[in-house]
């Protein structure tokens, strides 16, 4: 019999771990420290190690959605002559971070962030990389372009290719610690390193026995859980704190199948394949609850980690963590194939696809994959168009017709999933 | 002259049946080059015609299939030429990944077009990244191989440095051919540049280096034509883009004259030379690293303002109509810092934002109030 329960005291620890992040960066930069602005793409796990506390805008970006913030900044970059076809992650942070005069970072959730002394991009999005741009001209500060190769599916099936794109990546990665060494005016030691990749590695084995564990049922954890405990990858990736909290959700999450307890009524099991909608998690768990349809899994999710990365030589390890498994940063058909083996081991009943109208990285091959999905499964899928911060581009009454129309036809399909 | 036009003409409106006769009659094989930054040099040293894919001007229909309708029109556009059977004198194509639609354009081809040989080129954005010249010789070194596994043949530094020298000769022409029209752009339509640049992205670089001759000789014996009238303006952007000769035509007859432009199909194709005497691909490669800057480059040494103040001065231009792709992402965050610092700088800006709808009344509108501007600013 399956139990109802959020995972309140989880996400409780979470938003803790969150305004911790910003109170101690927010401290350090008064006490004289530095603190760097970074693209999430990774890499920038050692600057902690000498002394550089490090802000991921793109995840404050999602806090502004969650909070319904992000409109009124998406429409202050409107203001600033930004298009609004562009990535609304990227407007939403940059509304606050652009404004003259600068906000009151008491209006702003955990307090706001200061103002960064360095940036750091690894480059895998057009968009962060002329933003950064952007702030380096108007804050007047260094900043570091480090290149963050695509891999196509003809690179996946080359090895010597492959070799030759991680050595690459190796040689950007140490050239970015030189860099930032001589910022700092600090040497990083390599047993600092190796500890980064050792906990980047641990971290990564933890995240994706969670997610495995969604694969029974019901599910212990909803997509929408997975999609806020992610972030404590973001801030922590590569120290203790980071593993240990990952630890603490396994025992939890461990505790919540042995108990069969889940966060949504599972009469259907599905796959969201997009990314979550912030500023209206709390309707569709509302909404999802109501219909008894839980999702399960996102490949957005599988983003997080690499627990095959390889640890004996740290820079290589963390290359493989950001730039390898990353499924994002490959060709359709590597993607299509791990997508349709997630389905299977979730074995969801349906697929809801979510179309995020200014993300290219995430919305451009969708289409392919998703006819792929659905030949080759034989599963109903819905879609919607939405977008991750910007809710002038959402309509709830498009989300519930599509979400409707799927239960339809789970329904009318019957039981037995793949 | 009108004959010569009438051959590039021919070549843009009609490149299927220009292609496939050329075919027919030569047994080569021709090899696709996604709009931007392909070394064309090693693709035509392997014996190979490398052709720019274009998108055309007409309704994107069976590409909507596979590409949401928030994708730019280039990649859209000539990924449904693909599906339309309109691109099957194609053997293969060979993309950049300049861009992170052309990157991810790569395997929605593949997917969908599986018959064609395919190759990618990462090309570094970091333009002073300390290993960037040594990734992209290795890059363009793996063009090559795979060219060389295609044809069976060995691409020879002989047969490189060959098609160096034509690709060469063919920008000189083309620098001939901008001179005369930056002394007297009275004579050239702007659409008509566009053709004759367009057409030499299609033909041969020989054939088009022949006619090209012809026309430079031919236009230059012309009597300069006088149009005091007029205001001169550089068009600039239209990345990866072949405007439409529509609004070409319509910034010109707002009283407009393009005296120089700063686009893909234009100055941006034979602006920087590939050096004849060094080591082919280190050529090559020098060429890509020191070309114009564009937003999708990262290069604090050769940034996009002070070039096109710089090319605005040179021209004696009054103004720059920047024309931009509809969700080509780069380009549209760079436009407030591009329209704050050329404003600061004293060049009037107007952007225009085109997609595959053509060129509108409210596109005539804004060009009439800017050319009037421009008029009133220079009396």
């Amino acid at each position: 019999m399956q139990q109802i329960r959020s995972i309140q005291e989880m996400d409780i620890k979470l938003g803790e771990r969150f305004q911790k992040v910003f109170t101690e960066t927010w401290e350090h930069k008064k006490a004289g420290g530095l603190v760097c602005w970074s693209t999430s793409g990774g890499y920038n796990e050692f600057l902690r190690e000498l002394g550089i506390r490090v802000v991921i805008p793109e995840v404050y970006g999602m806090v502004l959605s969650s909070t319904g913030m992000s409109p009124e900044l998406c429409r202050n970059t409107d203001i600033y002559g930004y298009s609004p076809d562009l990535c609304s992650i990227i407007r939403s942070f940059s509304g606050f971070a652009l404004s003259d005069p600068p906000m009151d970072p008491s209006t702003l959730p955990f307090g706001g962030f200061p103002k960064p002394d360095v940036l750091f991009c690894a480059d895998y999005c057009p968009g962060l990389v002329k933003m950064w741009q952007e702030f380096a001209r108007v804050f007047d500060i260094p900043m570091y372009v480090m290149e963050h190769p695509w891999v196509p599916d003809a690179v996946s099936a080359d090895p010597e290719e492959m070799g030759n794109k991680v050595q690459e990546c190796m040689t950007e990665f140490a050239g970015a610690i030189s860099f930032f060494e001589n910022f700092s005016g600090q040497k990083l030691a390599e047993d600092q390193l190796q500890k980064i990749a050792n906990n980047m590695k641990e971290a990564s084995v933890l995240w994706h026995d969670i997610l495995a564990m969604n694969q029974n049922i019901p599910a212990p954890l909803s997509f929408f859980d997975v999609a806020n405990q992610f972030a404590v990858f973001q801030f922590y990736k590569g120290t203790d704190e980071c593993v240990q909290y990952y630890k603490e959700l396994k025992a939890f999450v461990e505790d919540r199948v042995a108990n069969t307890v889940t966060s949504i009524p599972e009469k259907y099991r599905v796959f969201w394949f997009g990314l979550p909608i912030g500023y209206r998690m709390a309707q569709h768990i509302e909404k999802f609850t109501r219909i008894q349809v839980q999702p399960v899994m996102s490949q957005w999710a599988c983003y997080f980690g690499n627990p095959n990365m390889e640890t004996n030589d740290p820079i290589r390890g963390i290359v493989q963590y950001h730039n390898l498994s990353t499924l994002q940063f490959r060709g359709v058909e590597w993607k299509r194939d791990y997508i349709l083996k997630l389905i299977e081991d979730y074995k969801v009943d349906g697929i809801i696809l979510e179309i995020s109208r200014t993300c290219q990285v995430i919305n451009f091959d969708q289409k392919d994959i998703a006819e792929t999905l659905v030949k080759k499964t034989g599963l109903p899928m819905v879609s919607f168009e939405a977008d991750l911060c910007d809710e002038r581009l959402y309509s709830d009454e498009q989300f519930n017709n599509a979400v409707d129309s799927l239960v339809e036809m789970m329904e009318r399909r019957g039981p037995g999933r793949l | 002259m009108n004959e010569l036009m009438d051959k590039f003409n021919w070549v843009v409106k009609d490149t299927n049946a220009y292609l496939t006769r050329w075919k027919k009659q030569t047994g080569k094989k021709i090899m696709g080059c996604y709009p931007m930054y392909v070394p064309e040099e090693i693709i035509h040293a392997a014996g190979l015609l490398p052709v720019t894919i274009f998108a055309k001007d007409e309704p994107v229909t069976l590409a909507d299939q596979h590409m949401h309708r928030y994708v730019c029109h280039v990649v859209r556009g000539n990924f449904d030429l693909s599906l339309k059977n309109r691109l099957d004198y194609l053997d293969g194509v060979v993309f950049t990944d300049f861009c992170l639609t052309v990157r991810m354009a790569s395997s929605v081809w593949m997917v969908n077009n599986p018959q064609l040989f395919y190759h990618q080129i990462f090309t570094p954005q970091n333009m002073v990244g300390d290993q960037t010249p040594q990734s992209l010789t290795r890059q363009f070194v793996r063009l090559k191989k795979a060219l060389e596994d295609y044809t069976g043949q060995e691409i020879t530094q002989d047969a490189l440095s060959k098609s160096i020298a034509i690709y060469q000769e063919n920008r000189e022409l083309l620098c001939q051919l901008y001179k005369l029209r930056q002394a007297n752009p009275e004579r050239f339509r702007a659409r008509d540049i566009a053709m004759v640049v367009a057409a030499g992205m299609v033909m041969p670089k020989e054939e088009h280096s022949t006619l090209l001759a012809q026309l430079i000789e031919q236009a230059g014996a012309l009597a300069p034509q006088q149009a005091e009238d007029k205001v001169r303006v550089i068009i600039s952007g239209a990345f990866c883009d072949f405007p439409q000769p529509g609004l070409l035509n319509m910034i010109e007859d707002t009283g407009a004259l393009v005296c120089d432009d700063d686009i893909f199909v234009g100055r941006r194709l034979f602006n920087t030379p590939t050096a004849r005497d060094k080591e082919p691909i280190q050529a090559l490669v020098e060429r890509y690293l020191n070309d114009l800057p564009d937003p999708n480059k990262h290069n604090p040494d050769n940034e996009w303002v002070p070039y096109l103040v710089n090319l605005v001065k040179e021209t004696k231009a009054q103004g720059i109509v920047m024309l931009v792709v509809k969700y080509c992402e780069a380009h549209q965050f760079d436009l407030p810092y591009l329209s704050k610092e050329l404003t600061a700088a004293g060049i009037p800006i107007l952007i225009i934002e085109t997609n595959d709808s053509g060129a509108t009344e409210q596109m005539r509108t804004r060009l009439q109030a800017f050319t009037e501007m421009l008029i009133s600013r220079r009396d």
